[in-house]
């Protein structure tokens, strides 16, 4: 919540055509003036956040999700930049908040911003490894997940990859090529966490599971813009029922087709598009028939806060993908060239 | 297929944070202060977090004038002012339908037929629990449990039942017990969740991990290594508009008695086999039966009370404790409390606990220091010596949540000279993210029927235990001493400390 906080302090730097080592002495001396300014805060120890160059156009996105990070910032941010000039270019900055309650700690992080040309970021880790802070974990962000990432040794260096298949218009197949090298944290992932509980809860009850050897019938109800989050929790769906994933047909919003449960049975899938959808994770509703028997799963009150996203995502637990190579699996045999 | 039949749950392997069954929540209470700065509050941000079930409803019961609708403005003007996240009027309107509102007297029988009477409407046979917090004076306690169990309501309920509250558990041991047999007559003790909203708060259960999952400090962890522990919880604020409560109970009840008494079991528990509900409680009442219970004469030599005079806090001059409103001129009501605590077993005999709380002090904090015992002999000249303190490990609760640990370092430089320096971990730097507020997460586990944070009837009882001889000692005894508001407390409470150099850490 911002709201009462004081707006955070700034130092920054900046140069052209710099060295690493530059940089590095550069964050140190934001340190020691605002030490010597009297402010006692203290950087924050969360990990060290690496973001892999995007587009110019998706450039906008990554500083809305930083700014809305606010005070939970990772503490050392690298974002990488692409420009024509042959030569580094460096901003760094440190951000410091007090926080709105006396007697709590303020904290700071730091954003560096290196920009190079094509030739240096294909040895991007070149550039972030002596920046990286000691003993703490690394995520490598791939805003833009369907580029290839310029560096490989970018992934060797880091412990998640973070990517958000409901905004980066990556194929799904990339996504399962990602997953199969490095822990890939999806924030839409993340954002289905609410379907996933509820739906485990309506099947809590007995009489509702031995609905599911006689399910014929799967609807997603999700919002315009991309249906790939629909196409996950359908996939989640199936692949944990032990349905085998058809390929869906999509006609305008509309995406349908058929799965095959266990027995044989066929079972009709459709993503449905409504306008109108609020829910978690761009989805309204899910709704599993079975005969004349419905299983309908309604959005409650459950949003998703970018920053709570983050949080969870940037979390070192194997917890958070569970189910997802499965769901990221049969969505992409559902939908394969969705993204 | 038949229901027996039934496959496994194939969803459930996924979920972390499994939803709470379909819930009606009612809250007794609703349109008091604990409803809406902390209950209604709690429930949006559940909400918002997509914790709450499918078929979650709320009844507010109250005396207030007013029906459903007027009930609901009421619930979103209080989410709007004191909700951790502010107000999302999406989440707000997915919630909104499911609020109720039912007015009457608690001590009105008819009340509790209307309640049944919603509860089949509301749910038809939708409901597969119901929870009952009774966020009202402790003493409709009693009587709200039995109409309860009278309404059907109660033991052996179906749907199940569940009912949550909130110290005062009783005003001594014998009232304590009394109420205790009053709410086992009509519920079970596993549907009754007794909240002490401390063991909410993040430090508090970081204590059990940090104890029991960090290897290197249980070997220390006992009267061979530690030498005392002080447990501290300290107000800048006066009472506020508590005085009828608070001038009645003072801080050796609202305070000691089961706040500083749980941080102490868990500072000084043995650890559990599990992580759960019976076997973390049954330690703590363990060391809860460990804590020596003074004679009334010996009272005077463990236990300093206190309450404030006039003072200044803040730059603001403060009354003294009898000028506030509705305070009696001739109060004797403790605002502080300091106790020497002796835990008579293997692991802690010959090493006190302080336990120090109180209203008007410098600064609102909580925190449990240990002390460790020094170094048998330091290789240091007498001269370079003095700023060798024994090491500290201090476990801040609020509000700046984090672990500190006092160790001795050399000051640069040509001497050998040497100072204490402080390796510190702050949650708000180290956690992404926000921590649920210690309702949100009570509230929570209740309707989950996990009852690890709450506290079980003999625990309440063993407090009592302890607290109760003084209570009785000082009913014969002198006025509590006076200390100035702003004050770090009234003198007789450092004479408490005052064995080999022992002293307070300041507030």
């Amino acid at each position: 919540m911002s709201a009462g906080r004081p707006e955070p302090e700034r130092h920054s730097w900046s140069g052209t055509g710099v060295r690493v080592e530059e940089v590095s002495r550069e964050l140190d001396r934001l340190h020691r003036d605002h030490q010597l300014d009297g402010e006692g805060h203290a950087l924050t120890r969360t990990l060290n956040l690496i973001v892999a160059p995007s587009a110019p156009d998706a450039a906008g996105a990554v500083e809305a999700a930083l700014a809305d990070l606010g005070v939970h910032s990772p503490s050392r941010t690298l974002i990488l930049g692409r420009h024509a000039a042959d030569r580094l270019d460096a901003e760094a900055s440190l951000e410091c908040r007090l926080s709105g309650a006396s007697g709590e700690v303020g904290v700071c992080h730091e954003v560096v911003v290196l920009s190079a040309d094509e030739e240096r970021l294909t040895h991007a880790a070149s550039l972030v490894v002596p920046l990286l802070l000691a003993d703490l974990p690394t995520v490598l962000w791939l805003p833009q997940a369907g580029s290839p990432i310029p560096d490989p040794r970018l992934l060797e260096r880091s412990q998640q990859v973070l990517v958000d298949s409901a905004r980066d218009g990556a194929p799904l197949g990339r996504l399962i090529e990602l997953a199969r090298g490095a822990p890939v944290h999806d924030l839409a992932w993340g954002r289905l966490e609410f379907w996933r509980a509820a739906t485990a809860a309506a099947f809590e009850r007995p009489e509702r599971r031995s609905l599911l050897p006689r399910v014929s019938g799967l609807e997603v109800d999700y919002e315009g813009g991309t249906l790939v989050p629909a196409a996950l929790l359908a996939g989640w769906v199936a692949a944990r029922a032990g349905w085998r994933a058809g390929r869906l047909e999509r006609d305008d919003g509309r995406a349908a087709g058929i799965a095959t449960r266990p027995d044989g049975g066929e079972v009709t899938v459709a993503l449905e598009r409504d306008p109108e959808a609020r829910g978690c994770g761009g989805i309204e509703a899910l709704t599993l028939r079975a005969g004349s028997s419905e299983v309908r799963i309604e959005r409650g009150a459950a949003t998703s806060r970018l920053r709570d996203l983050f949080a969870e995502a940037l979390r070192p637990l194997a917890s958070y993908g569970r189910g997802y190579a499965e769901a990221l699996g049969a969505a992409a045999t559902m939908m394969p060239e969705a993204g | 297929m038949s229901v027996e039949a039934a496959p496994a749950n194939p969803f459930a392997q996924d979920v972390e944070r499994p939803l709470p069954e379909p819930t009606t929540l009612v809250i007794f209470g609703a349109t008091g202060d604990l409803a809406a700065r902390k209950l209604l509050p709690g429930i949006y941000n559940l909400g918002l977090r997509g914790l709450l079930p499918e078929g979650f409803e709320v009844i507010g019961i109250g005396r207030s004038q007013g029906d459903r609708d007027a009930f609901r403005r009421r619930a979103r003007e209080a989410v709007a002012e004191h909700s951790r996240t502010g107000i999302d009027d999406g989440a707000w309107a997915a919630l909104e339908p499911r609020l109720d509102y039912l007015r009457g007297d608690l001590d009105d029988p008819k009340l509790f037929d209307s309640l049944r009477s919603l509860l089949r409407e509301k749910e038809g046979d939708a409901s597969a629990q119901r929870v009952f917090y009774l966020a009202v004076s402790s003493a409709f306690f009693g009587p709200i449990a039995e109409a309860l169990a009278g309404a059907g309501l109660g033991a052996g309920a179906s749907p199940a039942t569940r009912l949550m509250i909130e110290k005062p558990f009783g005003h001594d041991l014998a009232s304590a017990e009394e109420l205790g047999a009053v709410i086992s007559s009509a519920f079970d003790e596993s549907q009754v969740f007794r909240i002490d909203h401390y063991l909410g708060k993040e430090t508090v259960q970081n204590l059990q991990v940090l104890r029991f999952a960090n290897g290197i400090l249980e070997p220390i962890w006992n009267r061979r290594y530690v030498e005392h522990v002080q447990v501290t919880m300290a107000e800048d604020l006066g009472i506020g508009h508590r005085v009828s409560y608070y001038d009645s109970a003072g801080a050796l009840r609202d305070v000691i008695q089961n706040h500083l008494l749980q941080l102490l079991s868990l500072v000084a528990m043995e650890a559990p086999v599990r992580f759960d509900a019976d076997t973390i409680r049954d330690e703590k009442v363990k060391l809860l039966r460990s804590v020596r219970r003074y004679e009334p004469d010996e009272v005077d030599d463990y236990v300093v009370r206190g309450q404030y005079g006039a003072g200044w806090i803040g730059g603001e001059e403060v009354p003294a404790y009898v000028d506030e409103e509705g305070v009696p001129d001739d109060s004797r009501a403790d605002t502080y409390v300091a106790m020497r605590v002796e835990v008579d077993n293997w692991r802690w005999a010959g090493t006190p606990f302080y336990l120090r709380t109180g209203k008007r002090l410098p600064r609102r904090m909580t925190e449990i220091a240990v002390r460790f015992r020094p170094v048998p002999h330091l290789p240091l000249a007498r001269a370079e010596i003095g700023g060798a303190q024994p090491n500290e490990m201090v476990l801040s609760v609020q509000p700046d949540e984090g672990v500190s640990v006092r160790l001795v370092a050399k000051v640069p430089g040509r001497t050998m000279s040497v100072r204490p320096v402080l390796m510190e971990f702050k949650y708000g730097t180290t956690f992404l993210g926000d921590s649920p507020e210690a309702y949100e997460r009570l509230l929570h586990d209740a309707l989950l029927g996990d009852a690890t944070l709450f506290t079980r009837a003999d625990e309440v009882e063993e407090e009592w235990k302890i607290v109760d001889p003084i209570l009785r000692a000082w009913e014969s005894a002198p006025a509590p001493a006076l200390y100035e508001a702003g004050s770090q407390g009234p003198p007789e409470a450092d004479e408490l400390l005052a064995v080999r150099g022992r002293t307070w850490r300041q507030i």
